[in-house]
């Protein structure tokens, strides 16, 4: 069923992370469809909100399973990552702190990214 | 005829909202409409079969009223649990990730996740 990769869409994914890593699942399936998507050749947002935030914050390398690690992948493929300011600010997580390649933006742009998307799914709810 | 796709990540007892978004399914099948449901995670426990709750009931209900189940066939093999402990007509996907995206963007007119 699934379409082979980098075939060219024009079509955009939005994800909406709001649950943490290691707390479930919900940001490895996240980061794991939206590579997917991407190497299905499809626009890829991820707007990471609430708890969401904190996979931003896995920079080190691991023995086991690294969300970060997704994310970096992610990133490298040139998904759009963005996450919440009031999130990151309530949880001290600073620019310096954060893998590199994501914008820390205001909920306006999560409502940008609905806005221009063809589909939206929600992890972690 | 509009398909709604539903994506489940959470065990039957896990959440009320998995009975919900179940009942809302149903309710989306008697009204014309089509519902296919996606297990991953967690959410491959409702297909094991001789369950006693809510939602696997609901489940059951939906397939036969041909509501299309896909399964994450590497989450089944994490829980332990075999082909042959599943319910019927449950449709075994090998790479669930690639066959969420292709559902979404290209089969699902509206998807809801829990």
């Amino acid at each position: 069923m699934g379409q082979g990769d980098n075939n060219m869409n024009t079509k955009t994914l939005t994800i909406l992370l709001i649950k943490g890593p290691y707390a479930s699942e919900a940001a490895d399936i996240a980061l794991k469809t939206a590579i997917k998507a991407k190497c299905q050749g499809y626009n890829v947002n991820i707007f990471l909100y609430l708890d969401g935030t904190w996979v931003s914050h896995l920079t080190d390398d691991k023995t086991f399973n690294n969300s970060g690690d997704w994310l970096k992948r992610a990133i490298r493929k040139e998904v759009n990552v963005k996450m919440c300011e009031r999130c990151s600010h309530a949880r001290d997580l600073k620019k310096e702190d954060i893998i590199e390649g994501i914008e820390i933006s205001g909920t306006y742009q999560f409502v940008d990214f609905l806005k221009n998307s063809d589909k939206v799914l929600t992890f972690g709810g | 005829m509009k398909t709604m796709g539903i994506i489940i990540t959470k065990a039957p007892l896990e959440s009320n909202l998995v009975t919900k978004f179940l009942d809302l399914a149903k309710k989306i099948t008697n009204n014309g409409n089509k519902v296919e449901i996606f297990l991953i995670s967690d959410g491959v426990w409702l297909a094991k079969k001789n369950q006693n709750n809510p939602p696997s009931k609901i489940l059951n209900d939906l397939i036969k009223k041909s509501s299309k189940i896909f399964l994450s066939k590497e989450h089944l093999t994490a829980a332990g649990i075999n082909d042959d402990e599943l319910i019927e007509n449950i449709t075994l996907s090998e790479n669930p990730y690639s066959d969420i995206v292709t559902l979404t963007m290209e089969t699902w007119d509206k998807v809801i996740t829990i």
